[in-house]
């Protein structure tokens, strides 16, 4: 597995270093093979998946081309191509208004090799919890915090599996509009 | 448009790149930054009257060593800050070395005084116009330098733009020189430190708004 990762970066490295000298065989090959690992990149962090997914990986390619020269020769060019990607990523949040669909998982695995201290995460989650009623929020904890299933998590809290869908909607929609205008003050320096 | 078209389309429009172009460019840039400093002294502040003696004694160059040293920090960390996945660290770093020494120097400089003097050594002639002097200088430099490290592509903008205000400002301040005929270390580590941060902070704002991309 770890080998792999190793070769791929080596094969995508070479590929570049001749893009760099105007080989554009070796680019057509280095945008498709970035293209097809982008896409699942995207895939798995965006919620309406497909079309967005789509743009954002033309975009990031778009980036990849025009800043080329921003690619130093002694780094490694994964990281350098993923940060792009990741910033594409946050900016196309960003402009969305950020509907948080799906938000504390995603939001979690976007930041997750940055350097939020587990703790604070954790602190800054149960107080944002904290706005709903106790039975709402004993619910979203066991199935977004705790990754209980939602029959368990319902059974459990005396819902039926629908109510507890219904419930668990109507928190991030009291999350959404307690917060999103919060957010959308938050700056870059966290990306 | 299909992404397969798209890879077309860019592998088509693929120039040749050279290592160290962004930099080279930066510094290319850097000339009529100077000399748009060099025409807002001489029409705006003038020259100090003693600069022929003063040129060959310790202390103008000294500041002019202080204030180059940040803006070459600067670069150095426009440089990191503009290349995707770089680290900053080793510049900032650097940054606090140089701000420490000026400090420290400065302070050995109050303590080696006699308590009489050392408010005039802090204070100079000119201690409250000198932080708006080097900030009226920062605005000439600064959109060349800018425009030019629209290039890059840094992912936090605000810190890239406070760095390009170090640069911007760093050149600016050191051709202040030419003017500003203060001569104390504390002055210099109070003053033109200030008009110095002022400019980072200015620039982080630009940066926020000039280096989308």
């Amino acid at each position: 597995m770890k080998s792999n990762v190793l070769d791929r970066e080596t094969q995508l490295k070479a590929l570049m270093l001749k893009g760099l000298d105007g080989d554009a065989r070796a680019w057509r090959v280095l945008l498709s093979d970035l293209a097809a690992h982008l896409r699942p990149f995207f895939k798995r962090r965006l919620f309406h998946g497909e079309s967005d997914a789509e743009d954002l990986v033309q975009e990031t390619l778009i980036a990849i081309h025009g800043k080329r020269a921003t690619w130093d020769r002694g780094q490694p060019f994964t990281a350098w191509a993923f940060t792009i990607a990741r910033h594409k990523l946050i900016d196309h949040l960003r402009r969305q208004g950020r509907r948080l669909t799906e938000p504390l998982d995603d939001a979690a695995e976007l930041i997750a090799d940055h350097t939020v201290e587990d703790g604070a995460a954790r602190r800054d989650l149960s107080r944002v919890l904290s706005i709903l009623p106790a039975r709402q929020r004993a619910l979203i904890h066991d199935v977004k915090v705790q990754g209980l299933s939602m029959a368990e998590a319902a059974e459990r809290h005396g819902y039926s599996v629908a109510a507890a869908k219904v419930s668990i909607h109507r928190s991030f929609k009291t999350l959404t509009g307690r917060f999103a205008d919060e957010t959308k003050g938050a700056g870059h320096e966290d990306g | 448009m299909k992404t397969d078209d798209l890879i077309t389309g860019l592998a088509l429009d693929l120039a040749p790149t050279r290592r160290g172009q962004l930099e080279l460019r930066l510094l290319g840039f850097m000339l009529p930054a100077a000399a748009m400093v060099m025409v807002g002294i001489l029409a705006g502040m003038g020259l100090r009257s003693d600069l022929a003696a003063a040129v060959t004694g310790p202390t103008f160059w000294l500041k002019a060593a202080y204030t180059l040293a940040l803006g070459a920090t600067g670069f150095w960390m426009l440089d990191r800050l503009g290349r995707p996945g770089r680290s900053a660290r080793g510049p900032v770093v650097l940054l606090g070395l140089i701000v420490g020494v000026a400090m420290v120097w400065a302070g050995i400089e109050l303590a080696r005084a006699a308590p009489a003097d050392r408010m005039g050594l802090m204070m100079g002639i000119s201690a409250l116009v000198c932080p708006v002097y080097i900030l009226a200088l920062f605005a000439l430099s600064a959109p060349f330098i800018f425009f030019a490290a629209r290039r890059f592509a840094p992912v936090r903008p605000r810190a890239a733009g406070a760095a390009a205000g170090l640069v911007s400002a760093g050149l600016a301040t050191t051709l202040y020189g030419l003017h500003c005929p203060e001569y104390a270390a504390a002055f210099v580590a109070l003053w033109y430190s200030l008009g110095i941060a002022l400019s980072v902070g200015a620039g982080a704002l630009i940066g926020k708004v000039a280096f989308r991309w």
